[in-house]
């Protein structure tokens, strides 16, 4: 009986250590994008300025050009980003249907997640959401042709 | 062969035919369901910890009643956390628990207590987070809120409590909390729950250790 009060009583003590790094949060507080070719479907390389309404930023792409990293406004239902270059201007106006703050650790900043992405408007040729929740174990969120 | 088998199965029905009404009938002991005792004690651990941080209050009560091998237990608590490094969260509430526990030592005269039981338990709190921070539109503070929140779970608990003076008693509560269900959460997912703890587990354990005063209502 003593036995089984110690090991009972070393469980609850292990169970109640939690290392949390807060690299290991698959929450992501912003969209990836990825860029294709209309006619062949293959990777596009961009050379945009790209910008969001209410944003004193400029986005800047992955190392390769074919991709970026957009982040979607929390206090807004949607996000305009404008992509600019010197011979075609795009644009691009996400919907979500919630952002969801969650703790993964006290010592750790907040996580946002935002939930429901859709296409409100855009004036590429084709845009598809292949992942409407922003999250780390997904690679793409929204696929551009054009 | 036939007649000698029939003979002996005749034999030993008969046999124990006679041994049944040799053996006299126990008189089976009336079984007293009248309360015996009430304990009422407080969660030390709880209550030590509120003592010690200024981030972490809570203090719990719990009662038993002593009924025949069983006891009716119920605790009611109260708890306020406040978590963040770099944001200010905070969770206010309460919570109560619940059920009915065996009472596995012989001599219940003792008061002492070796139990196993099941709990319900269910928490009504409210939580808020406020932030700074810049999502790519510049520096805002975001200040989220759950006003109306409401949890329910339930636990296994084993429990030990030992005589250490007069009526005073002490002992411990291991419990696996289970079923664990939160509703009311708007945008803000709360992190705690008050008697449960991290909602980061969908189930959980807890260690709970009780000093309690024994009231016996006759021996």
């Amino acid at each position: 009986m003593k036995k089984l009060v110690f090991i009972l009583m070393g469980l609850s003590v292990l169970s109640c250590r939690d290392i949390e790094n807060c690299d290991t949060d698959d929450n992501l507080d912003f969209m990836i994008v990825r860029f294709y070719d209309i006619e062949s479907g293959s990777s596009k390389k961009i050379g945009f300025e790209i910008t969001a309404e209410d944003s004193p930023y400029t986005f800047t792409p992955f190392e390769d050009s074919t991709g970026v990293g957009l982040p979607l406004n929390p206090e807004d239902q949607t996000t305009t980003f404008f992509f600019d270059s010197d011979t075609s201007s795009f644009e691009l106006e996400m919907s979500y249907e919630e952002v969801e703050v969650t703790i993964f650790d006290p010592k750790c900043d907040p996580s946002l997640t935002f939930l429901g992405l859709d296409t409100v408007r855009q004036t590429f040729d084709s845009t598809v959401v292949v992942g409407n929740v922003t999250n780390r174990q997904i690679s793409t969120n929204v696929e551009i042709y054009f | 062969m036939w007649r000698s088998t029939f003979s002996l199965i005749f034999l030993v029905a008969c046999l124990a035919a006679v041994g049944q009404q040799q053996t006299p009938l126990k008189k089976k002991e009336k079984v007293d369901f009248r309360p015996h005792e009430l304990k009422v004690g407080f969660n030390a651990i709880r209550s030590g910890r509120s003592l010690s941080g200024s981030d972490y209050t809570s203090h719990e009560i719990e009662t038993a009643i002593g009924i025949h091998l069983y006891n009716v237990v119920f605790d009611y608590g109260v708890e306020e956390h406040q978590r963040g490094e770099t944001f200010d969260y905070r969770n206010t509430g309460n919570y109560f628990r619940a059920g009915i526990d065996r009472n596995f030592t012989k001599d219940k005269a003792s008061g002492n207590v070796l139990s196993l039981g099941l709990r319900y338990a269910r928490a009504n709190f409210e939580d808020q987070m406020i932030f700074i921070a810049d999502q790519g539109f510049g520096e805002q503070t975001y200040s989220l809120t759950n006003d109306d929140l409401s949890a329910r779970w339930l636990e296994v608990a084993f429990g030990l409590r030992g005589k250490v003076v007069s009526n005073l008693y002490m002992g411990f509560t291991m419990r696996w909390q289970f079923s664990r269900k939160i509703n009311g959460e708007g945008d803000l997912k709360t992190y705690d729950i008050p008697g449960f703890g991290k909602t980061s587990r969908q189930n959980s354990t807890a260690f709970d250790y009780y000093l309690m005063w024994r009231l016996p209502f006759r021996d």
